[in-house]
């Protein structure tokens, strides 16, 4: 709970990996069902207006945490379409999501641990 | 008009603005085909006619976003550019403090030359990154 309304990078990357995982989840019943109603396997009107409209509010939610992490990760533009597609498409939001945080948001943590670890005391002007 | 080309012109930034062009009128259509459609009768409908100006509006604020993102110091390149940079101590990273004046200086001199370095040191004057220090002439 703390770690859903912190600020910083980490704070929107636990965001991200919930939601990711919410909505990968979410698209698998809705593609199963779609296939089934088109295969006319059955009528799931029912099924298909709760996972849809679920999934679509759910992406919408997805869309905002991915792209917060973005902006706070400075991720470019076809990294942000990846992110942004895989919530579209079943079994990618899990593949996406562990390329992200293990190739970008990892080492970017990494590195803002080293510079701080590393940075020389000075005291700014503006605080004197 | 240097900051200008380069922040709304790059390829970059038309790319993104030629995305924006596509996927508003995109988002309004589809969001008055799903008001139409909630008019007629489909009760989903009324839904999906809220969904499609949320992804619109979300797309505008990306857009004005993305446009106005600084890569330079921040992000996985950003902090290890400025690591390097601070290492090497050719230039002086955004951040930290400007080199000390000479002693036998003027001191209003001193204090307007410490302040224009603490300027430049800041970068270009953005809506994201105003000026946070104010300087008072003392009494």
């Amino acid at each position: 709970m703390k770690r859903l309304t912190q600020r910083g990078l980490e704070g929107a990357l636990f965001r991200y990996q919930l939601m990711a995982n919410i909505v990968g989840v979410l698209i698998i019943p809705l593609f199963l069902f779609t296939g089934l109603h088109i295969a006319k396997v059955g009528s799931f009107k029912l099924e298909l207006a709760v996972f849809g409209v679920g999934h679509g509010y759910l992406y919408i939610v997805y869309l905002i945490a991915a792209g917060f992490l973005a902006l706070k990760a400075r991720l470019h533009i076809p990294w942000i379409l990846l992110m942004f597609v895989a919530g579209l498409v079943p079994g990618l939001t899990f593949l996406v999501e562990w390329i992200i945080v293990t190739r970008k948001i990892q080492p970017l943590i990494a590195a803002q641990n080293a510079a701080t670890a590393t940075e020389s005391p000075g005291v700014s002007p503006a605080a004197q | 008009m240097l900051i200008v080309r380069e922040r709304w012109l790059s390829r970059r930034a038309v790319s993104l603005h030629l995305a924006i062009l596509v996927l508003v009128p995109g988002c309004v259509v589809a969001a008055w085909w799903q008001i139409n459609r909630a008019a007629g009768g489909n009760q989903l409908s009324y839904l999906y006619s809220v969904m499609w100006p949320a992804f619109g509006l979300l797309s505008l604020y990306f857009w004005w976003m993305l446009v106005h993102t600084d890569y330079d110091n921040a992000g996985l390149k950003g902090v290890r550019r400025q690591q390097a940079r601070a290492v090497s101590g050719d230039l002086p990273a955004p951040g930290d403090p400007p080199p000390p004046v000479a002693v036998d200086e003027d001191p209003e001199l001193a204090a307007y030359n410490a302040r224009l370095a603490e300027l430049a040191a800041q970068g270009p004057k953005t809506w994201r990154a105003r000026e946070s220090v104010v300087v008072r002439r003392e009494q």
